[in-house]
């Protein structure tokens, strides 16, 4: 087993992968940007060194400077986390060629299924079940003449591309020129890459995802999947598993073919097979492969009882995978729900500021896992997703009432998130019965706004007595009768930010 | 002795006064008069009692705003602003100055100062978090003022660039 490793990430998943550093003995290496210089995942590790300042092109994405720090500081691994440089097959050859480990698959894995185009030729080829579509050519009479034998609508999508851009839905056989054009045009601006191919488009389908595992000695098996279809703009906000959708015939045949796929490309460590399922007919498509850990990764977690971090490590290490696919079994029902820096009110526009307090819930089948705790700054620099609630209950009736209470829990005070609407999706019937698709939130809460209440009695008599007692215990005078002096911004409330600092390490895990 | 506290609800201000008795509170809030006890463990956190009821309240403040967790919800509330402040306030910007949507780090200011601009045109494009926002004139004007320049981060509700009438 490793004995030094380097993880190259930042926020709740550098966290999460220290703190199983920390489990297994193993020392820690974080690295950090200047806007993290006092970051919870700084913190926790053994070493934390600075790598450049907060735009993650001249820190979290400069791979030659993580690179250098680990081989200066004795790393005999680097684990990427998810995001950043985790798929960026140049890097880990790099991290390869300087002798160190890279906890993931092959660079030639890496490769072979970061493009969408290469990957569906070698699920195709391995008898995965892919959308049909055509990429053959990019002759306008060539996918003219494939559009017309996949039928419509259909999607155009750009070869390099993700998060919806250079796609365009084409609904007849008219609007296709103009379609290829802007979607090649957009394709060109965003990803300097002007190739394009077609697929059928299947409407409202759900987002079933399988964790897969290969390891050095030709295991592969799978730790079934994950439900994602709840989605806004392409970003998943809750994720659970099992999937409501799944019947043990369909999870079977779906598990078998995503381990094909492993076998296929020969893939070592963690790794996630993305289909689409068709509710009208539970035909299942394969969508594309991301060659790390997900972040909705808990789910599995919870309900396989199977620390998929702690695996990756033994993986990378060469051990075998201690289990085998019989050994694999789905327990209970988990949820996740992710909760964002974002303000509902204002569009879910980012939100940041410093987190005056954090108070997580807690109790039996809950679990947060943050990047962030009393005290901290949320910056604009990075992603608005500072933590994940998780819950197991008995069944998803129950998951879904922990997930409920849980939400209410949260005590997230200074900045804007995304919980009350995380409450209200969760509360939706559609997704109580279990029938999310992935168009769920555009068609059921566009133009959506938190419910504008009136605050009680108690929170404004809590307000105010806060005001007294905490001014009080500061040793300030009480504030005159008549209110002006009591609204003052530098009222004695405002003077005890050093008290409060002394609160947020005190609730540091 | 009576302390008062005003806070700022839609269009409405509420007063809430404060008498004490002991570590028992006589709140009024409006007109309803509440007995509540009251005890401050720790920063941030205070324990109320009301009649039968027991509750864990957290608290924080930043500036005027003042955040309440209390039975499951969060509240955030207002102090109104000092009457200086908020004269300054209403002679601030008019319609026509572009203000940042969102918190962000300035990308790119596309006009200069003396430019005429049409209205929806881009005058600065803003990122956060991964996401960008481009913001364009709310109406056609002049660019009397850009108070902003890339590589900058700026607050939501900050003036980026002022504009005046052609």
């Amino acid at each position: 087993m490793f004995a030094k490793i380097l993880i190259a990430n930042r926020g709740e998943v550098a966290v999460r992968i220290i703190r199983a550093c920390q489990e297994m003995g193993i020392r820690t290496v974080a690295v950090y940007s200047d806007a993290d210089a006092d970051a919870l995942h700084t913190m926790l590790a053994e070493e934390s060194v600075r790598i450049g300042p907060p735009p993650p092109a001249q820190s979290y994405l400069c791979g030659a400077c993580i690179l250098d720090v680990a081989l200066r500081l004795g790393c005999d691994a680097i684990h990427p986390g998810y995001g950043f440089l985790s798929e960026n097959a140049d890097f880990a050859e790099a991290v390869q060629a300087a002798g160190l480990t890279w906890i993931g698959p092959s660079p030639a894995a890496m490769r072979t299924m970061g493009s969408k185009t290469s990957a569906r030729a070698a699920m195709a080829a391995a008898g995965v079940p892919i959308v049909p579509g055509y990429q053959e050519s990019q002759e306008e009479a060539e996918l003219l003449a494939a559009a017309g034998r996949i039928g419509f609508p259909l999607l155009v999508k750009a070869t390099a591309g993700g998060g919806g851009k250079g796609m365009r839905i084409v609904e007849k056989r008219a609007e296709l020129p103009a379609a290829l054009q802007s979607a090649r045009r957009e394709a060109q601006n965003a990803f300097g890459d002007a190739r394009i191919y077609l697929e059928r488009l299947i409407r409202s389908p759900r987002h079933i995802e399988f964790q897969v595992f290969g390891d050095a000695h030709g295991n592969a098996l799978h730790l079934c999947e994950r439900e994602c279809s709840v989605q806004r703009r392409h970003q998943k906000i809750v994720e659970e598993t099992p999937s409501p959708l799944l019947d043990a015939d369909l999870r079977r045949r779906m598990g078998e073919a995503s381990v094909a796929a492993v076998r296929a490309v020969g893939y070592v460590n963690a790794g996630t097979l993305e289909f689409l399922v068709d509710p009208a007919d539970r035909s299942f498509y394969f969508l594309e492969m991301n060659t790390r850990l997900q972040v909705e990764h808990p789910i599995t977690e919870q309900v396989t009882g199977v620390d998929l971090v702690k695996l990756q490590l033994q993986v990378a290490a060469g051990q075998p995978i201690p289990f085998t696919q019989e050994q694999v079994a789905q327990r209970r029902h988990a949820i996740e729900c992710r909760i964002y820096a974002e303000d509902p009110a204002n569009g879910f526009l980012p939100s940041v500021g410093k987190v005056l307090r954090a108070v997580e819930p807690v109790g039996p089948g809950v679990r947060v896992d943050a990047g962030i705790t009393t005290g901290d700054e949320v910056t604009v620099h990075y992603d608005p997703m500072i933590a994940k609630l998780i819950v197991l209950g008995e069944d998803r009736a129950d998951a879904v009432r922990k997930m409920d209470w849980a939400l209410s829990r949260y005590v997230l005070l200074g900045l804007t998130t995304n919980i009350p609407f995380l409450h209200a999706v969760i509360g939706h019937e559609v997704f109580r019965r279990g029938e999310a698709t992935t168009d769920f939130v555009e068609r059921y809460f566009a133009g959506w706004q938190p419910r504008a209440a009136e605050p009680p009695d108690l929170a404004l008599a809590a307000a105010a007595l806060a005001e007294l007692l905490e001014g009080a215990a500061v040793g300030a005078s009480p504030v005159a009768v008549g209110g002006v002096a009591a609204g003052d911004p530098y009222s004695p409330w405002r003077q005890t930010n050093g008290l409060r600092m002394g609160a947020g390490l005190g609730s540091q895990p | 002795m009576k302390t008062e506290f005003t806070y700022q609800v839609g269009d409405e201000i509420k007063t809430v006064t404060i008498e004490r008795e002991g570590d028992c509170f006589q709140v009024t809030v409006g007109e309803n008069r509440y007995q509540i006890r009251a005890q401050r463990p720790e920063h941030g956190r205070l324990n109320l009692q009301v009649g039968d009821r027991r509750l864990r309240a957290h608290v924080a403040s930043d500036g005027l705003r003042r955040y309440v967790a209390l039975a499951g919800q969060t509240w955030t509330l207002e102090r109104p602003q000092p009457q200086q402040k908020r004269r300054a306030a209403a002679g601030g910007p008019g319609a026509g100055s572009l203000e940042a949507a969102m918190p962000g780090l300035v990308l790119d200011v596309l006009v200069v100062e003396g430019e005429e601009v049409s209205q929806g045109q881009l005058l600065v494009l803003l990122s956060a978090m991964k996401m960008e926002l481009r913001m364009s004139a709310p109406v056609a004007g002049r660019v009397a003022k850009v108070h902003c320049q890339a590589g900058q981060v700026v607050e939501r509700g900050q003036v980026l660039v002022e504009l005046s009438d052609g």
